[in-house]
């Protein structure tokens, strides 16, 4: 079955914005201070090894596409051949190998998406895209890797919908530095 | 030197206002009230949710949560008085700009001056942990005061759409420590987190 992952690396406060690398974001890292041990390593190795497509908003690529293909190992190798699709209404010749740019209207390209791919499709970061998915029930999974820690500002995953949005809490774990993963599925019917 | 625990019933999107009923505060046109009663049907939730309230030495509140109790927990039903005799003979110190002593419920007092420092000095007396339910503007006071040492937060499996949060968006980065986590039967999650000074 095909689903549409959402994965996040997320704050008490629930700030998804810039939790590692080198983004403008003042507080840029804050995931840096807390260890998730191997047991988080793996789940992320295992999630991407596992992904089919990903699928991106135009931040989170940017941010991404000229870092990636310059990374090496197993985990990259898959990262950088998988499918990726990125939404956006401005972006041309993307250079990150295997990229489609989506320039239609969001709920419509991805219902497209799910009808081509047999697997999951991930979302990583992208809290814009993320929200859109989340208003239009497009979301399968929500995977949260919660860092104990109060960011203050930032962007945040969740926004206003229009509607109460009801899940299952299918699995729990925790890693390394109290690092708390947590796996939803919408209540559907 | 006594603690000071926030007890908040939270959505997974980070929303905490009126988590018990639909007349609690309907403000800002919030209209999901009650949205959290279904999660407490669960034994772990229930004895999570009561033990705090026995525990308490006394309760730190805001005005609006203070009302909200102060109408209700005096007319309690029977079946109610496990958490409605602590939280009726304990002392309970209300952060308000706009209520002054005396208060009609009681053993409850107004905090005097600077939130900040009321609670700084309560905080040095005797008497017990001082427990904060509800209350969101004064648990964001807290918060940017460092005055909390625990949160205790019941995350529950819904996502609310909008409605006030005890996190501001313009705080200070606080690293914490997950001091505990349980999982109830209706998929809620109850997680203890302190400070990591």
């Amino acid at each position: 079955m095909t689903r549409i992952v959402v994965t996040e690396y997320i704050s008490v406060d629930g700030v998804v914005e810039a939790p590692s690398g080198t983004e403008p974001f003042e507080r840029v890292g804050w995931i840096d201070h807390f260890t998730r041990g191997p047991e988080g390593d793996r789940f992320k190795f295992d999630e991407t090894m596992a992904s089919d497509a990903l699928l991106f908003g135009r931040r989170t690529y940017d941010g991404f596409a000229p870092v990636w293909p310059h990374v090496e190992g197993e985990f990259a190798e898959r990262f950088n051949s998988l499918p990726k699709y990125v939404v956006s209404s401005t972006l041309k010749d993307p250079e990150w190998n295997n990229t489609t740019v989506l320039r239609g209207d969001v709920v419509e390209e991805v219902t497209r998406l799910k009808e081509r791919h047999q697997g999951d499709i991930v979302v990583h970061g992208s809290p814009q895209l993320a929200q859109t998915l989340i208003e239009h029930d497009l979301v399968d999974e929500l995977r949260l890797m919660v860092y104990p820690v109060i960011v203050g500002a930032g962007k945040r995953l969740f926004a206003d919908t229009t509607s109460v949005k009801t899940l299952r809490l299918a699995e729990t774990a925790t890693f390394g530095d109290g690092v708390h993963v947590l796996i939803y599925r919408p209540v559907t019917g | 030197m006594r603690k000071v625990i926030v007890n908040e019933f939270v959505s997974l999107d980070g929303v905490s206002q009126a988590p018990g009923g639909a007349d609690e505060d309907p403000s800002g046109g919030f209209g999901h009230g009650g949205w959290h009663m279904r999660y407490m049907e669960d034994e772990l939730a229930r004895r999570w949710a009561v033990g705090s309230i026995v525990e308490a030495g006394g309760f730190l509140l805001g005005r609006r949560t203070y009302e909200i109790f102060a109408a209700y927990w005096p007319h309690a039903s029977e079946e109610e008085q496990v958490i409605a005799q602590p939280l009726n003979t304990k002392p309970k110190h209300v952060a308000s700009t706009t209520r002054v002593d005396p208060l009609d419920w009681r053993n409850s007092t107004v905090l005097r001056g600077d939130v900040g420092e009321a609670v700084a000095a309560l905080k040095a007396d005797d008497g017990g942990d001082l427990h904060v339910i509800g209350s969101t503007e004064l648990v964001r006071s807290l918060i940017e005061h460092d005055l909390v040492d625990e949160f205790r937060l019941m995350i529950d499996p819904v996502m609310l759409g909008g409605g006030k949060r005890i996190f501001r968006e313009d705080g200070l980065l606080r690293p914490l420590r997950l001091v505990d986590c349980q999982t109830t039967s209706s998929g809620a999650l109850l997680a203890t987190y302190a400070p990591n000074a």
